[in-house]
């Protein structure tokens, strides 16, 4: 490894080691937290590198060892030859399934608070989406348990937020549903055999409310997610046009 | 001060010893016209009688003293606090509101702090009991405690090294509010 003093982020070949450690790591270890420009510069190489990989991946005839498959796809040239094998055959066995829907938007960037340190560098996670390990779904699956547990039901945006989460994740729904009993229990010190939160401190933090509670299942539920600037109406549904047959086809 | 740290704490003791019933008694003087009395004169009262006629050890904050500056703030860190244009003054949040997952305060757009420190510790447990993270286990943790003694006696640590492996210099985030929507300052509905 080189030393600090030997390893710049303005000079292009430290840049470009930068990439492919930072995308090998991501794929590794399925989010990263990192300072806010690594992970922005990182996410385009992540998203062309992985675009790239799968789609060449969709081409190689798929009855073949898992060896000449990364030796075949010429993609993952693109990585650092110590990592080539151990990140290649994650990418063919794991990501391939799980992206099978999807050809663009692999990763997400979210945004921290500064880091508490002598720099206050701007934080960031970036992480692979639909993994068993993506921060914005147990986060969700945290809202979700939690209103549960208040007797409130979910706002729009949540819903939102769970139909886009679950959307392409195999087994979406079910998951997530796995993921809000999980959160109960383990964040809300939920006991599921008598159903009660017993802990002083969780019912305390529970005891904390939406300020209006119209958006939660009352009067205003599904205005958030309606355009306030231009007044939308949903698009009516299309007739089933019947054409007639042409007398000119032969029957 | 620095007469009385040259005359030693006899002379601060004396001192004070006189000064403070001439106080009483000009407050309990003052108190007929009008001005109510600093209560922690009578809990400085009550200490030195307690203590039979001795001032406290520490007269600290709990009882006269209250938190002063260390040093006077310069001329010019003065006018640059107080005149300076408003991009280089400190702003404050305003973009506060209220985490969904937990009910703390968070800014707008993002991640709560609190809910990211728990949720990232659950997956580290995941990922553990998923062996994704193998914890290196001492190859000497089994060892006699006799054996151990002898093995390693240990050596004499310095007080800055026990500081040190305190790991009190690692700042720590402080656990954030409850959100209350009369306290913010735009109030949102
Ligand atoms: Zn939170």
């Amino acid at each position: 490894m080189p030393s600090l003093q030997k390893f710049h982020a303005n000079v292009a070949r430290h840049v470009k080691s930068m990439d492919k450690n930072l995308t090998a790591n991501l794929i590794r270890h399925e989010y990263i937290v990192t300072t806010r420009t690594k992970a922005k510069r990182v996410q385009a190489k992540a998203e062309t590198f992985l675009a790239d990989a799968l789609h060449r991946n969709d081409k190689i005839a798929q009855d073949q060892p898992i060896n000449s498959k990364i030796v075949a796809n010429r993609a993952l040239n693109f990585l650092q030859p110590p990592d080539k094998f151990e990140v290649g055959s994650k990418i063919i066995q794991e990501l391939a399934p799980r992206y099978q829907q999807r050809r663009s938007g692999f990763t997400r960037i979210i945004k921290l608070e500064p880091r508490l340190g002598e720099d206050k560098a701007p934080m960031s996670v970036i992480e692979l989406v639909d993994s068993e390990y993506e921060i914005k779904f147990w986060y969700t699956a945290k809202i979700v348990a939690r209103l549960e547990l208040q007797g409130l039901k979910v706002d729009d945006i949540t819903q939102l937020n769970v139909q886009k989460l679950t959307k392409f994740r195999p087994e979406g729904e079910k998951e997530f549903a796995a993921a809000v009993e999980t959160c109960k229990v383990e964040f809300f010190k939920y006991d599921p055999e008598t159903q009660q939160v017993t802990d002083p401190e969780a019912l305390k933090n529970l005891e904390n409310l939406p300020v209006n509670l119209e958006y939660y299942g009352g009067d205003l539920s599904g205005s958030l997610v309606a355009s306030k600037r231009f007044k939308t109406q949903p698009r009516p549904e299309k007739e089933q046009a019947e054409i007639p047959v042409s007398p000119f086809v032969a029957k | 001060m620095s007469l009385s740290l040259r005359l030693g704490g006899s002379f601060l003791n004396e001192a004070l010893l006189g000064w403070v019933p001439r106080l009483t008694l000009g407050l309990g003087a003052s108190k007929t016209s009008g001005i109510a009395r600093d209560s922690r004169l009578d809990d400085l009262k009550k200490q030195i009688e307690a203590n039979n006629g001795q001032p406290p050890f520490m007269i600290d904050n709990g009882t006269i003293l209250r938190a002063a500056p260390k040093k006077k703030m310069s001329h010019r860190r003065h006018r640059t606090k107080l005149y300076t244009p408003g991009d280089k003054q400190m702003h404050p949040l305003n973009n506060i509101v209220r985490c969904p997952a937990c009910g703390h305060v968070k800014r707008s757009h993002f991640m709560c702090m609190h809910c990211f420190a728990e949720i990232r510790t659950f997956l580290k447990g995941k990922k553990r009991e998923n062996g994704l993270i193998k914890d290196v286990e001492n190859p000497q943790s089994d060892l006699d405690p006799v054996d151990e003694r002898i093995l390693y006696p240990g050596k004499f640590v310095q007080e800055d090294e026990r500081m040190l492996q305190k790991k009190e210099w690692i700042p720590v985030r402080e656990e954030p509010l409850m959100y209350n929507s009369k306290q913010t300052k735009h109030i949102k509905r």
